[in-house]
């Protein structure tokens, strides 16, 4: 019975993805890029229905600390995502992936933060929700976030514009 | 995969209470079934270790998140037991409870209906309780079809939760007599499961209710002496004998006295004092089992007495320490009570030099090589395993712990290898890059200074042919130096778009690179997980 923080993760991580893949949550698809790796996941999110990023596809990747769940991943879009609180690189900014030590935006209360109770459905989760609703007190994409606030219908064109380029249309 | 990954979702849906138990017994922290649940001040449960983990990078409840300290955990043994005992039946009872569900024959299938829509009628408490006295008896059933071994220890168990029950009276009863209460609240539908449960031994319900007491005692009375003590005499108000003090039905009491008590002899069935019947609680167990060895001399062991014991010991196990088995204490109970392991203590590290940390470590017989670092992230490692090991029923030995250490060890120098692994490669790229960079520049710069050249040469050439006014000429020159000048210009941005089409080139045929094995991953994984779910569908 060996439980050290490696295969503490990685049972958890195996558990996660076969609930993930049991009961799969609508317009989430998740799970590891390699079984030889459990600690990078690649992730496909369907963009929520009455927003702009409605039928988009949105993949990203999820990597994992070795001492996850103490940890949370990090998450990164790997196609162009023109969102708020989404990093020009692609990284995501949203509170549950913050550890309660680190505030890169001094105003997240450290109720939505990241905890070991958490999990790879709920991050996903609050992605979608975000997708459908931003927050623009966090910018992380700060020319969004001023196109977002002044221009809805800009903003909503731009969108369109990367969802059908995600779709490679 | 060489991991068994369970999950609450194993349970058909039908046994919806099952899933819940399921799941609360898990820790949220690593989803898997308690091992020595912790309890904080805010009600919840982790796992030992997962908590101290947790706690030892921030102090609050992952769940709740109050504020708490590793000071303010408390064992939470029942529940740890429970877990315990669920995980060591899961497989069974998953077994039974899928084996009941499947359709065998046509009226089985009818019965099954009609039960499955009357729990429907039922509130959820109701639900359960029939639920789980339905599984209950079909495992039973099944138990009792294995070794003889496991049957006797499914007697304790009986007996014990049997005893537990009458506790607060002085009935000192059966199950059949306590029975017909549960089996009026389980209505006409309690007879129904056992017809459905393949072991043909269970068919009646009242041989399963009335088998445990009567089935040990006999066993019992047949080893230790000829006493006649049916099933019966259970039945009666245990007394205290008015010589020896030991719990004995009324019934008996004359054939006690004349028997035992006043020709001298102890009666080798009933020889445990009534107060112990009694007060039967984890406290007075715990004064029981402490007190256990000044009893023991004057209470000879005999086989009912040993019953008694174990099935009283089956939950505080603690006194016992490290590497004993609750199973195993029956035997051992004239042994002296281990004392309780102590935890250690939390160093301060950064008041620690290298020379004490080492000797530190040395105490505790850790390795003692490596950095400060390494030393300190070993010390806290051990000392989470060590303390978690400590709040357990089941502990490991010392060797265990030291050899999960090994395991530990092997497993952060092979990320901190790889890590730097990772870290050199990216720097070596990075020095690729500059050096590309350098190349191109240099390349440019060549370029320019070229282009550059020859207009200066030009213009001293026209300098040195005529220094008076020779309008061809200089009308020429200048021709030719707006010319060489938007050449090099022209020149310069070439280069320029070159070098930043280079960039953009690299960065694309990475990009595609990475799409590509992303794509493919992502293929070979939408394959592996497409009899489960399909695949999204990508147009539009």
């Amino acid at each position: 019975m060996n439980r050290n923080m490696g295969s503490t993760a990685l049972k958890r991580l195996m558990t996660e993805y076969r609930e993930l893949t049991l009961h799969a949550p609508e317009g989430i698809t998740a799970g590891p890029i390699s079984e030889d790796n459990f600690f990078e996941w690649e992730a496909l999110i369907e963009g929520p229905q009455d927003t702009p990023y409605e039928g988009g596809i949105f993949p990203a990747t999820l990597t994992f600390p070795r001492d996850y769940p103490l940890s949370p991943p990090q998450m990164k879009f790997t196609c162009e995502m023109f969102h708020p609180n989404i990093y020009q690189d692609g990284t995501v900014c949203i509170s549950i992936l913050h550890a309660p030590g680190d505030d890169p935006n001094m105003y997240e209360s450290s109720s939505e933060r990241w905890s070991p109770v958490q999990s790879v459905e709920k991050i996903l989760l609050s992605v979608l929700s975000m997708l459908a609703e931003p927050n623009d007190e966090s910018g992380a994409n700060i020319e969004c976030c001023k196109i977002w606030r002044s221009d809805r219908k800009q903003f909503d064109a731009i969108v369109k514009r990367t969802v059908r380029k995600t779709l490679g249309l | 995969m060489d991991f068994d990954i369970t999950d609450p979702s194993d349970w058909p849906k039908e046994f919806g209470p099952l899933r819940e138990i399921d799941s609360h017994l898990r820790c949220p922290i690593c989803k898997e079934y308690l091992r020595a649940a912790m309890m904080l001040q805010c009600h919840h449960n982790f796992c030992s270790e997962c908590i101290r983990r947790h706690l030892d990078k921030e102090s609050t409840c992952p769940a709740c998140r109050v504020s708490t300290s590793t000071s303010q955990l408390r064992r939470n043994v029942s529940l740890e037991e429970i877990a315990n005992n669920f995980g060591d039946v899961r497989q069974l009872l998953l077994k039974t409870v899928r084996e009941s569900l499947e359709p065998k024959s046509a009226p089985a299938q009818t019965l099954e209906c009609a039960e499955s829509m009357d729990i429907d009628d039922f509130t959820p408490q109701q639900k359960r309780r029939r639920i789980s006295a339905r599984v209950g008896k079909a495992l039973l059933s099944a138990q009792r079809g294995r070794t003889h071994e496991s049957d006797d220890n499914d007697h304790d168990d009986d007996f014990t939760m049997h005893s537990q029950e009458s506790s607060s009276g002085r009935k000192y009863s059966t199950r059949s007599s306590t029975r017909p209460v549960l089996r009026s609240r389980g209505g006409r539908s309690e007879t129904t499961p056992t017809e459905q449960v393949p072991n043909p031994q269970s068919a009646s319900s009242s041989q399963t209710s009335s088998y445990s007491l009567s089935e040990e005692h006999t066993s019992a009375s047949e080893q230790a002496s000829p006493t006649p003590a049916k099933e019966s005499t259970f039945k009666h108000t245990l007394v205290a004998c008015p010589v020896c003090t030991m719990a004995i039905p009324e019934a008996n009491t004359n054939s006690h006295l004349d028997k035992y008590c006043f020709s001298g002899k102890q009666d080798p069935i009933y020889n445990v004092a009534l107060s112990v019947v009694e007060t039967y609680s984890p406290q007075a167990i715990a004064t029981y089992e402490k007190d256990g060895s000044s009893k023991s001399v004057s209470l000879p062991a005999s086989p009912q007495r040993n019953t008694l014991r174990s099935a009283f010991s089956s939950s505080p196990v603690r006194f016992n320490g490290f590497a004993q088995q609750p199973s195993k204490l029956g035997a051992q109970s004239g042994a002296a009570p281990i004392p309780e392991p102590k935890r250690l203590p939390k160093l301060t590290y950064s008041v620690l030099n290298d020379k004490q940390l080492r000797k530190k470590l040395q105490e505790l017989g850790l390795p003692t090589h490596g950095d400060k670092q390494l030393m300190q992230r070993r010390h806290a490692e051990y000392l989470t395993l060590y303390n978690a090991n400590c709040d357990s029923t089941r502990p490991q030995t010392i060797a265990q712990l030291h050899k999960a250490m090994d395991n530990w060890e092997r497993t952060y120098m092979r990320d901190l290898n790889a890590k730097d692994a990772q870290r050199r490669a990216q720097e070596e790229q990075q020095q690729k890059y500059a050096q590309e960079l350098a190349q191109q520049k240099q390349q440019e710069d060549a370029a320019s200074t070229d282009v550059t050249n020859l207009p200066s040469s030009q213009s001293s050439n026209s300098g040195t042919t005529g220094t008076g006014f020779v309008p061809n000429q200089a009308n020429n020159n200048d021709v030719n130096v707006a010319i060489a000048s938007q050449a090099a210009q022209a020149h310069k941005l070439k280069n320029a778009d070159n070098y930043n089409d280079l960039i953009a080139d690299i960065r694309r045929r990475q990009q595609r690179e990475k799409d590509a094995k992303a794509k493919a991953a992502l293929e070979a994984n939408d394959a592996a997980s497409a009899p489960i779910q399909p695949p999204p569908q990508e147009e539009l």
